[in-house]
């Protein structure tokens, strides 16, 4: 991959690849080499870009292709598991806290966003970046009435997973 | 007090030290590094299971009548292991201190040496087992009878050890067939094992190139 192609137009939209791979990893280890696996998929596909949607969007589908594949990969060597060490504080239960910072909040929510299925995972990041339902549908793949069925459920899920902890 | 996630999410954000593109450098070079090492563990597993392979040989076939085929198939399978600890050990050598490009185009050139050099033996190898089996068989009473009850049916009938022709003829056939072939089924057999780490070398490779040129 080349540098200007990294530059020009990989690195505009790491926040977006950035916080795909985090919904989908457990280490930094683990982070790193997924975003690398999806910086080398954007340049090996370039080619394959028709500007029927725009580039960002291209990023989300391929950085979203490559987590979900990569994770039913090593799934097959290893479990993945976002359950915490007893003793530890579970980030869940400080997400109601005003008092902790938002860096800790956004942990807290990503740990309870790992607890989703995979799918349900990729439409709550693509929710939460302010994508329309239509794009969404597009990138899933369904319908935006789905889309919008699903996102309640999640949102649900979401709100209860945390509510638990209160 | 409770916020929504969407709000978490936006203020989460807002703190841009955690939106840090990780650096990509040495992407390949973990890559290559893991592409080789996994690699070589394959290898490694298939020489000690092809270990194992000659010790049951050695013990389950004689105890079916079969001592023949067991022990010399053992011998065989032994003598697939030698070259191939050679060869295992040459990994170990290459250069890994070289850039990643150059250390998997040895790495490359490792494999292509190996399967040629592999190539070579089972053209060997496949043909000597039928031949083994069909020793086997020869020594087996009732396809002694069978050869004795046949040329005493037919004194006319060529034979060569009391094989009759057309027997030594088809024998000849075959085994000059599993000569040519054995080639070709040596790399059929490498595809199902290897094919999706060679594919990914390639790959790797391929791009690396691209980059370079």
């Amino acid at each position: 991959m080349g540098i200007d192609f990294y530059k020009g137009y990989i690195l505009p939209y790491a926040g977006i690849i950035i916080k795909i791979c985090r919904a989908y990893t457990n280490s930094q280890e683990e982070f790193e080499d997924y975003y690398q696996e999806v910086c080398l998929q954007i340049w090996r596909s370039k080619d394959q870009f028709q500007e029927q949607s725009e580039w960002s969007t291209w990023i989300y589908r391929i950085s979203l292709n490559v987590c979900l594949t990569t994770l039913r990969k090593d799934k097959k060597t290893k479990r993945v598991t976002v359950e915490m060490p007893s003793g530890m504080p579970e980030p869940t239960a400080r997400i109601i806290s005003s008092e902790i910072d938002s860096e800790q909040l956004l942990d807290a929510l990503y740990t309870a966003i790992k607890q989703l299925s995979e799918i349900d995972r990729a439409i709550i990041l693509l929710y939460l970046d302010e994508k329309p339902y239509k794009e969404i549908a597009r990138i899933i793949g369904t319908s935006p009435n789905n889309i919008g069925v699903r996102i309640t459920r999640i949102k649900e899920r979401l709100t209860k997973i945390v509510s638990e902890k209160e | 007090m409770e916020r929504s996630i969407e709000t978490i999410w936006r203020e989460g954000f807002l703190d841009e030290k955690l939106l840090v593109a990780p650096k990509v450098n040495d992407i390949y070079d973990r890559k290559s590094k893991m592409i080789v090492g996994r690699l070589k563990r394959m290898f490694s597993a298939n020489l000690i299971f092809l270990v194992g392979a000659a010790i049951a040989l050695v013990i389950v076939f004689p105890l079916i009548d079969l001592p023949i085929i067991g022990i010399s198939l053992a011998v065989m399978l032994i003598g697939l292991v030698i070259p191939g600890r050679r060869y295992l050990k040459d990994i170990n050598a290459l250069d890994i201190t070289k850039d990643s490009y150059h250390y998997l185009l040895e790495f490359q050139k490792w494999r292509l040496r190996k399967i040629a050099a592999y190539t070579k033996i089972y053209k060997i190898f496949y043909p000597v087992f039928f031949l083994v089996v069909m020793t086997e068989v020869y020594f087996n009473e009732m396809v002694q009878d069978l050869m004795i009850q046949s040329k005493a049916g037919n004194p006319d009938l060529m034979t060569l050890f009391m094989v009759p022709y057309p027997a030594v003829i088809g024998i000849a056939i075959i085994t000059g067939i599993l000569y040519l072939a054995g080639g070709a089924l040596y790399r059929f057999d490498l595809k199902i094992v290897y094919g999706r780490e060679f594919a990914r070398l390639d790959e790797t490779l391929e791009d690396m190139k691209t980059l370079r040129d």
